[in-house]
């Protein structure tokens, strides 16, 4: 394919070495299982590595803001406390 | 201990980090990132009558937060112009003396991938999700999931000279970098 020639000259000089056709020609389909084994260690540890670190409390006190709201929402309609009068 | 009464919104809590970690991957910007995980806790919290209970939260979760960044794109791509110029430059490195491409630059690599690639790899290759369940969190067919993640890897590869010759010498270098985003923004 012209495309395939193309494409060796184009690694040839990129490596500035001689570089037998043959050999790039039957690598370069069948993409490396290895590289894509470690890119996906490697992405998964990095994001592990993310996902474990300690939450900024902005996130865990929304969470108690939320829930204190929803807690007022639902007690409302029984208001309980109110009939308690001061005097 | 998992009482199948209880309300699903305290599980919500369990997942903040790795909902924290897509964010960072999509939106390589941890203030970004950290307004995306807000939106999908407010979100999940206030439509949590829409999430089946015996489904994955996460997978629940990760699809929220993605809807959000996609919205988001949108609405940010007709307002500023810049964003390319604006990332481009703080992810920009420094070359190599030996002009090989190193494992700092698996970030730089990273980002060189589109959203749509990057969000397929990363809940493929580091979420632990199935082909199947990624299609369906992105609302797209398993086929393309896997296209997705094969040009993804690919491009990975490619940009990082990464062939049979070259074993990748990604350490903790690769983590930095993407960590490195969090406080870089």
């Amino acid at each position: 394919m012209e495309l395939y020639a193309l494409k060796c000259v184009w690694f040839q000089k990129l490596r500035k070495k001689p570089m037998d056709c043959m050999t790039q020609r039957r690598r370069a389909r069948p993409r490396n299982e290895q590289a894509d084994r470690e890119i996906d260690e490697n992405l998964k540890r990095a994001f592990d590595q993310i996902a474990s670190e300690p939450v900024p409390d902005r996130f865990t006190d929304l969470l108690k803001r939320l829930k204190e709201k929803e807690a007022d929402k639902t007690r409302v309609p029984d208001q309980p406390e109110e009939n308690r009068s001061d005097g | 201990m998992a009482d199948t009464a209880r309300d699903p919104r305290e599980d919500l809590v369990n997942h903040l980090g790795a909902l924290r970690a897509f964010a960072l991957s999509l939106a390589r910007n941890g203030a970004t990132a950290d307004d995306l995980v807000q939106d999908t806790l407010v979100k999940a919290w206030t439509n949590i009558d829409k999430f089946n209970p015996g489904s994955n939260m996460r997978a629940w979760l990760f699809t929220i937060l993605r809807n959000t960044y996609y919205s988001l794109r949108r609405k940010r791509k007709r307002e500023v112009e810049d964003s390319d110029g604006a990332l481009s430059g703080t992810l920009a490195q420094k070359p190599d003396h030996d002009g090989r491409l190193h494992m700092r630059d698996f970030n730089s690599a990273f980002a060189q991938l589109n959203d749509e690639q990057r969000e397929a790899l990363v809940l493929v290759g580091a979420g632990g999700f199935s082909y199947d369940e990624a299609a369906e969190m992105c609302g797209v067919k398993t086929g393309t999931i896997k296209s997705r993640v094969n040009r993804a890897r690919a491009r990975l590869a490619e940009l990082m000279e990464l062939d049979d010759n070259s074993k990748m010498e990604l350490t903790d270098t690769v983590t930095a970098g993407i960590v490195a985003q969090q406080s870089a923004a």
